[in-house]
């Protein structure tokens, strides 16, 4: 209530004369023309008192009275018994006599435009929601209706640090740009809501609307797990139209529906490259996506390092012979056991040999060498390359990071991807090399 | 032969226009006789005339989006049958203007529906300072499953309901199904000139709109079912009913009414509604509801209504209170009939 009440109380005998009445409630019956047994002045309290008598139950209501230049909203309780009535009249509050009196108040009507509205009593229960609210905020709206609002929504300081909705539940106003989070969608939305004040000026709840939050200013860091489908998307929605770009690439430069201009097929050429270069990239994402999970577990087979090593020269061999390298693979004919995935491990001697001959100068030679190193099977990918400088041997293993950024080629992941894996294996990768006197790539593994 | 006079069209258009107010003043006149010869009583209250007046157009105004969109729907890529469709919001003015909707059936229904719009608020605008609604939270976590499941049920189709001022009143499906046929004729009427495959378009559509309303979703029907799961003990009737008024949940009120006295929910809703306490004092009565409790109810409710008298209230307190529940059962036996005997009672005794 809003400010103490002054309490009234007098006592009507059967006929409804007042017997008796304190001294505040004689002052207000005299000034309104009456007086001890005699009939109740004030109409509206005669009509508290005659109901209360006749239908024999407890009267409670609002009535206005008007005192001199005031209006007195008061909250009157008449109780009968055998002999009379007993009057109690709280004075909830005195006003200038113009204004209307509160029980004629309207309704309170929910905020306009909002993109769904609620009501609370005044617990701040959901007494009503409307029903679109589920789809419209994502939550479910039945087993919302007669919890408290703070179960639906996260209440969050405004920037002024308070709290609009709270402020008006204390001062009985309206409020707006009432931040919130709806908790079970997470959706940041705004409140605005009505003040339902009872008879007596007491706070009753709020009909309320909901509108959507203008964008954050800072964006939420994307989930990790969101990262992860996304990366699952790219590898469905990029490998099949690439696939299909670059045999159609490949089959126009190869002539394959008729003669086409000389021009035309370097440019179905280069449309080819880029396109294995994006089905490159989008294998790596692929990997990456597969290696950063927690989960993420290599198998530990017996494997021989060297079967593995000419294999993966094997491979490439082709690309070896197309830019003049030699790959010198002698020490492939002794075995080398190790512990480790075989297809992980010729991944990684795959990408160490493609990018020796990469970098390779036309007529040089690329060494694969074999050895064991302690309880450790070592494989070592040399070539004649310009080298990597110390400043950068560190760097070319970091994602997205090459040795020379304007070289074609190749996504920057290939090498990140290897020390993953190795590590993974139980060895490791690293890089042994000089400006100007090429580089040594060593994987070690655990030896079998 | 008569001498023809022919004025000159700026004289004749001038008489058109007096000969039209002329006439809208003898209408006025009329409404004013009628009105004077209204018993207080019975006039409406100026808010529940305009509630009346929101419904009827929302009725209106749903049953014709509906089917003007099923019928667009139909003739897609038929844009002249389309232009040939009249203006929904045309359609709902002169629909309402008409006349055509003055049936009983139909306006005992939005009235009831007006009624409940202006009644539920106010019931909540009158509780007392320090009293707390008790009823939602109690049967939100009521320990039964299925008083739970129906009560959350009865809560969302009531909030259905009270989405917004222009929402469509729930009708019965007998007086649906003819306004939802006046609105498919309105829609057509300048139409069937054209022969532009209009109408069998919005027949369509009009068949679709009543196939597709579910009763069952309503709030009167979620407030029977809850009514019936909670299965209030007869000693607790009355405060259970005076709870729902505390609520403001009318539909739950008399829903109760009629499970506690197995008369139909209808009747019971439109003893809920009727400023004369008579008939809803006697039901309840007949169920042994204690005279002090029908005081509170029948107080609470005429605080709440403008349209009710308090100071009448007593009398019809009294007598009803006076009936044995035998009396009273045996009273309200007539309720108990079927409804559509019922109906056809009305209007034989109305002749």
């Amino acid at each position: 209530m809003s400010a103490p009440a002054v309490s009234l109380s007098a006592r009507v005998d059967g006929e409804d004369r007042l017997v008796d009445a304190d001294e505040g409630f004689a002052a207000l019956n005299a000034r309104a023309g009456g007086g001890p047994g005699a009939l109740l002045a004030t109409p509206q309290l005669a009509a508290v008192v005659r109901l209360a008598r006749r239908l024999r139950i407890p009267v409670a209501r609002a009535v206005t009275i008007a005192d001199a230049a005031s209006d007195l909203d008061c909250w009157v309780r008449a109780v009968a018994d055998e002999r009379g009535v007993t009057l109690g009249l709280a004075v909830l509050r005195e006003r200038p006599g113009w204004r209307e009196p509160v029980n004629a108040m309207p309704p309170p009507v929910a905020p306009a435009g909002a993109a769904w509205t609620w009501e609370t009593d005044g617990a701040l229960r959901l007494t009503r929601v409307m029903p679109e609210a589920g789809a419209l905020a994502g939550f479910d709206v039945a087993m919302a209706l007669g919890q408290p609002l703070s179960r639906v929504f996260a209440l969050d300081p405004d920037a002024g640090g308070s709290v609009p909705i709270l402020d008006a539940m204390a001062e009985r106003t309206d409020f707006d740009a009432q931040p919130a989070t709806v908790r079970e969608s997470q959706r940041r939305v705004l409140l605005a809501g009505s003040v339902r004040v009872d008879v007596a000026g007491t706070f009753a709840g709020f009909v309320g609307g909901t509108f959507p939050a203008p964008a954050p200013a800072v964006p939420l860091a994307p989930a990790i797990d969101a990262d992860e489908r996304f990366n699952t998307r790219l590898d469905r929605a990029l490998r099949g139209p690439l696939g299909r770009i670059v045999a159609n690439a490949d089959s126009i430069n190869a002539g394959a529906d008729g003669a086409v201009d000389p021009h035309y097929a370097d440019y179905a050429a280069d449309i080819a490259s880029a396109g294995r270069h994006l089905l490159g990239l989008v294998d790596d994402l692929v990997d990456l996506d597969a290696i950063e999970r927690d989960d993420f577990a290599v198998e530990h087979q017996t494997l021989d390092l060297a079967d593995v090593a000419r294999r993966a020269a094997g491979l490439l061999q082709v690309r070896a012979a197309d830019a003049g390298v030699r790959i010198d693979k002698e020490d492939t004919d002794v075995a080398l056991p190790a512990i480790g995935e075989f297809r992980r491990t010729l991944q990684i001697m795959v990408n160490l040999i493609g990018n020796a001959l990469r970098y390779s100068p036309r007529g040089a030679t690329v060494w694969l060498r074999l050895q064991r190193d302690g309880d450790r099977a070592v494989a070592i990918v040399a070539d004649q390359g310009k080298g990597i400088a110390v400043a950068d041997q560190a760097r070319i293993f970091e994602k997205f990071e090459r040795v020379d950024p304007s070289e074609p080629g190749g996504s920057g992941l290939g090498l990140y991807i290897a020390r993953r894996l190795a590590r993974a294996m139980g060895g490791d990768l690293t890089v042994d090399s000089a400006p100007g006197m090429g580089a040594r790539f060593i994987l070690s593994l655990p030896a079998a | 032969m008569a001498v023809e006079v022919f004025h000159e069209a700026p004289v004749l258009a001038a008489r058109m226009r007096m000969s039209a107010a002329a006439h809208h003043a003898e209408a006025r006149l009329d409404a004013a006789v009628a009105d004077t010869q209204l018993d207080d009583a019975v006039r409406l209250d100026d808010e529940s005339r305009a509630a009346v007046a929101a419904m009827l157009d929302a009725a209106v105004r749903h049953a014709a989006d509906a089917i003007a969109a099923g019928a667009r729907r139909l003739l897609s890529g038929n844009a002249t049958a389309i232009s040939a469709l009249a203006d929904v919001s045309e359609v709902a003015v002169a629909l309402v203007g008409s006349g055509h909707l003055a049936e009983r059936e139909l306006m005992r229904a939005v009235l009831a529906e007006a009624r409940l719009s202006v009644l539920e608020p106010a019931l909540v605008g009158v509780r007392a300072p320090d009293e707390v609604p008790l009823l939602l939270p109690r049967l939100a976590d009521h320990r039964d499953p299925i008083v739970r499941d129906r009560a959350t049920a009865f809560l969302l189709a009531d909030s259905r309901r009270r989405r917004d001022a222009a929402h469509p009143p729930e009708l019965p499906a007998e007086v649906e199904r003819r306004l939802a046929w006046l609105v498919a004729a309105a829609l057509t009427c300048d139409a069937a000139a054209l022969g532009s495959g209009v109408e069998p378009a919005v027949i369509a559509a009009t068949r679709r709109h009543l196939s597709a309303r579910n009763e069952d979703r309503g709030a009167d029907a979620a407030a029977m079912r809850l009514a019936a799961a909670l299965d209030v003990p007869l000693a607790e009737t009355g405060t259970a009913l005076i709870d729902t008024l505390v609520e403001g949940r009318l539909r739950l009120f008399a829903a109760m009414v009629a499970h506690v006295t197995r008369v139909d929910y209808s009747e019971a809703l439109a003893a809920t509604i009727d400023p004369d306490a008579a008939t809803l004092l006697t039901l309840l009565r007949s169920a042994g509801v204690p005279r002090d409790d029908l005081a509170r109810i029948g107080l609470r409710l005429a605080d709440a209504d403008r349209m009710r008298d308090a100071d009448m209230l007593p009398d019809a307190v009294d007598a009803a209170g006076a009936l044995t529940v035998e009396e009273a059962r045996e009273a309200i036996a007539p309720l108990t009939f079927d409804r559509d005997f019922r109906a056809a009672q009305r209007i034989w005794t109305r002749r």
